[in-house]
């Protein structure tokens, strides 16, 4: 078999963990990213913030490996992904924006595989497995399939399944989606914690105010464009804005919205 | 694929003159035991539509989460399910047309080819009342019109049926008891006729049995109303709000100690979740059933035609392998070259949970081939051991079968999975298989590879044990280097497979 390659090797130094040079891909005729750069420092929370189709998803996919750029390059840990994805892959978790499941699969047996298959230590592995579980309230759950799970059920599995090795990079779309306020919190504060305890963070969200609360720097993307980057400050500033969301209206274009109030139909 | 259509209209057509052209001699098969009849062959086609109807109707509407886009619009949920209906039976009416138009290619080239000796298989009956199949210049227009008729029958039945195996029990029970009312007058109609023409020389005119298939159709017709009126919602309702583990799947799979003795653990995970999808499958069920279908089938027909004494003694020793042979094709592609073919489409949306763990995909491949691999001892047990047994062949062609069948089991496999990576289908409605196109494709090349490796290794053991079965042996090398580079190419695709929807 293939030697799957070794799960550390050395990062330049004061290399950005994430790093977008000239990105570009093309669907067809849809351009669905033209020419997007940007860099993610280690322990860094980076949101990408845009309208939904905006390509946040296809940036995230490309640093994943699921899909290549037409042109330009994604590097993680200092490594180009296309051609070292299953270095890459060995130090990210993902988190899509709406994880399908193995809906014959118990919550157990899914992240059992999902385990082994990252080389955890077999007794690590049931710790683990026991310990996300009771936090994420799904103890009582991971004997049934996932097929019975609730929306919310199993955005909490495919988190715990994102971070069970402790990933060096997290690559989450829309984490929240999906929860109920109190798990909505706990998601936020276990984001925040990953980037404080070292863990790279790269989010998609295009909800401002999530990103305004544990975002360090977001990144707002357009039409397949990266407009600005900054911190939540530096744009609040630069854009005369009170709330990112302002900023966000600002940037992008938000037209006159009187004549789209429903009353208007 | 357009080339690939225009490709394959190419081979359909040769393979349809060829045809022709071997079979435009009057050939006449005499056996006082011989009855088929082609109320047999139509009575097959009306049990394949109704298969194909039932998954056909469990996928695109009981199943379909996708529906809930049109059933919240201002339309009635009867007129939703009228259009399912209606999606089902034109497909199976495509079907009966592509069939009857390749029969009539089939007729004009016979006579295109040999005018003075136009198509003409005659199969004498015990009391010599004869001509039962091909009649000359083919089949009637009664038969035809049993034909359309029972694609309209089958379409209902595999409708209602998969409606009402989603009710409760009782229900269930009660709606299924009585709708077969409806089945046990087709078979009576077409086996009556049948044992009234092999027992006594009464048998119901032509006319008399579309007759008989129109009143049935009406009334299958009819049943369709209430089963969308009252049933419908009920059921899709029920279907699409959580999925109900069927009653194997509920067993822990926790306890495959087997496969972690056998490989490694990560391997032996990756196998184990290939299972766990596969089983859920219900197409492997469906599978398992046609083998099985299939070798009480070959045995039927070698008790139909055994002492076949008027055909040529080369034919004769050709007739029981190649019926042998056909089975395993059969039973090879049904179990390991579709299954290979849905192995990549099947993760449908799940697609990114593999690719984005640290496996290479040459091992995902190499899980997905053992996954398949470990359900073939079926295909072995169900058609290339028992048939060499009965016919009382030597051990030596005994074993010919055998490592024919894992020759072939290996070579489908391999192809399956190129060919399910190159044309994956992530539609999760269709169960990951691709398009008829792309089916009817893998079943031609199949067929080329595994008929000629057939004729050469048994052509060889004909002539000569020991040189037989070195070619023998031969053909499960080959087999092992189709399904060593069908991994290869299939994970070289994998890796470069990007599906938008996942």
């Amino acid at each position: 078999m293939v030697d799957e390659g070794p799960e550390t090797k050395v990062i330049r130094k004061n290399a950005p963990v994430l790093e977008a040079r000239n990105l570009v891909k093309e669907f067809g005729n849809v351009k669905a990213l033209r020419d997007v750069s940007f860099s993610v420092r280690k322990g860094e929370v980076f949101g990408l913030l845009g309208s939904n189709g905006a390509g946040k998803t296809t940036a995230l996919k490309i640093f994943v490996g699921l899909i290549r750029p037409s042109s330009g390059s994604a590097h993680v840990l200092g490594h180009r992904v296309v051609g070292n994805d299953l270095y890459v892959k060995a130090n990210i978790g993902y988190l899509p924006e709406t994880p399908t499941l193995y809906e014959t699969m118990t919550g157990y047996e899914l992240l059992d595989i999902i385990a082994t298959l990252r080389k955890l230590d077999p007794k690590k592995k049931k710790k683990k497995i026991a310990y996300l579980a009771e936090v994420l309230e799904l103890e009582n759950a991971m004997d049934q399939q996932i097929g019975t799970y609730s929306k919310g059920m199993r955005q909490k599995l495919a988190f715990a399944s994102a971070i069970i090795h402790r990933p060096k990079v997290l690559l989450l779309d829309e984490p929240t989606a999906g929860l109920d306020p109190r798990f909505s919190k706990f998601f936020k504060e276990w984001i925040r914690d990953f980037g404080r305890t070292g863990t790279t963070v790269l989010m998609n969200t295009h909800l401002t105010l999530i990103a305004e609360e544990i975002c360090d720097r977001v990144a707002i993307i357009d039409a397949g464009k990266i407009i600005d980057v900054g911190t939540i400050d530096e744009l609040k500033g630069k854009y005369t804005a009170n709330t990112l969301e302002d900023v966000f209206v600002k940037v992008v274009g938000g037209g006159d919205w009187r004549t789209l109030l429903p009353s208007s139909l | 694929m357009s080339y690939w259509f225009i490709l394959l209209a190419i081979v359909t057509a040769w393979a349809s003159l060829v045809l022709a052209s071997t079979i435009s001699r009057d050939i006449t098969l005499r056996n006082s035991d011989l009855v088929v009849r082609p109320e047999t062959f139509i009575l097959f086609i009306y049990l394949i539509l109704t298969g194909k109807s039932l998954v056909d109707t469990l996928h695109k509407a009981v199943e379909s989460k996708e529906l809930v886009t049109i059933m919240v619009q201002p339309v009635s949920p009867v007129e939703v399910a009228f259009g399912k209906f209606l999606g089902v039976l034109v497909s199976n009416l495509t079907i009966v047309a592509f069939g009857l138009g390749l029969v009539a290619s089939i007729q004009l080239g016979s006579f295109w080819l040999n005018p003075s000796h136009p198509l003409s298989i005659t199969v004498e009956m015990p009391d010599g009342s004869g001509n039962l199949w091909w009649d000359g210049y083919g089949i009637t227009h009664f038969q035809i019109l049993d034909i359309i008729m029972l694609a309209v029958i089958a379409s209902c039945m595999g409708f209602v049926y998969t409606i009402l195996n989603s009710l409760d029990l009782k229900r269930r029970a009660l709606g299924i008891v009585l709708y077969s009312q409806l089945v046990t007058t087709i078979f009576v109609v077409l086996r009556w006729n049948e044992d009234l023409a092999s027992g006594s020389k009464v048998r119901i005119l032509p006319y008399q049995e579309t007759l008989a298939l129109s009143i049935i159709m009406v009334m299958a017709l009819i049943s369709i109303y209430p089963t969308i009126r009252y049933l419908f919602v009920e059921v899709w309702t029920k279907e699409t709000s959580g999925k109900k583990a069927m009653w194997f799947q509920r067993r822990s799979w926790g306890g495959l100690g087997w496969l972690e003795r056998l490989f490694s653990p990560r391997m032996a995970h990756l196998i184990k979740k290939e299972m766990i999808i596969n089983i859920q499958k219900r197409e492997i069920i469906g599978n398992i059933m046609a083998i099985i279908g299939l070798s009480v089938l070959l045995i039927w027909g070698w008790q139909k035609i055994e002492g076949l004494k008027d055909i040529p003694v080369r034919a004769q020793a050709l007739a029981y392998p190649a019926i042998i042979s056909v089975g395993i094709y059969l039973a090879s592609i049904l179990q390991c070259g579709f299954i290979g073919l849905g192995s990549v489409g099947k993760e449908g949306r799940k697609f990114w949970v593999l690719k984005t763990l640290p496996v290479h995909p040459e091992r995902i491949f190499t899980a997905k081939a053992w996954a398949i691999l470990a359900l073939s001892p079926l295909t072995i047990i169900g058609v290339s051991i028992p048939l060499p047994i009965i016919l009382g062949y030597s051990l030596v062609w005994k074993l010919f079968f055998v490592l024919m069948t894992v020759a072939m089991i290996m070579t489908f496999t391999g192809l399956g999975l190129i060919m399910g990576a190159r044309y994956p289908n992530f539609n999760e409605s269709t169960g990951g298989m691709p398009d008829i196109m792309t089916m009817y494709l893998l079943m031609l090349i199949c067929l080329g590879m595994g008929g000629g490796m057939f004729v050469f290794a048994g052509y060889t053991l004909n002539s000569d044990a020991v040189a037989g079965m070195l070619a023998t042996v031969i053909c499960l090398e080959i087999g092992f280097i189709v399904l060593t580079v069908g991994i290869r190419a299939g994970a070289f695709i994998y890796s470069r497979t990007e599906p938008r929807s996942v």
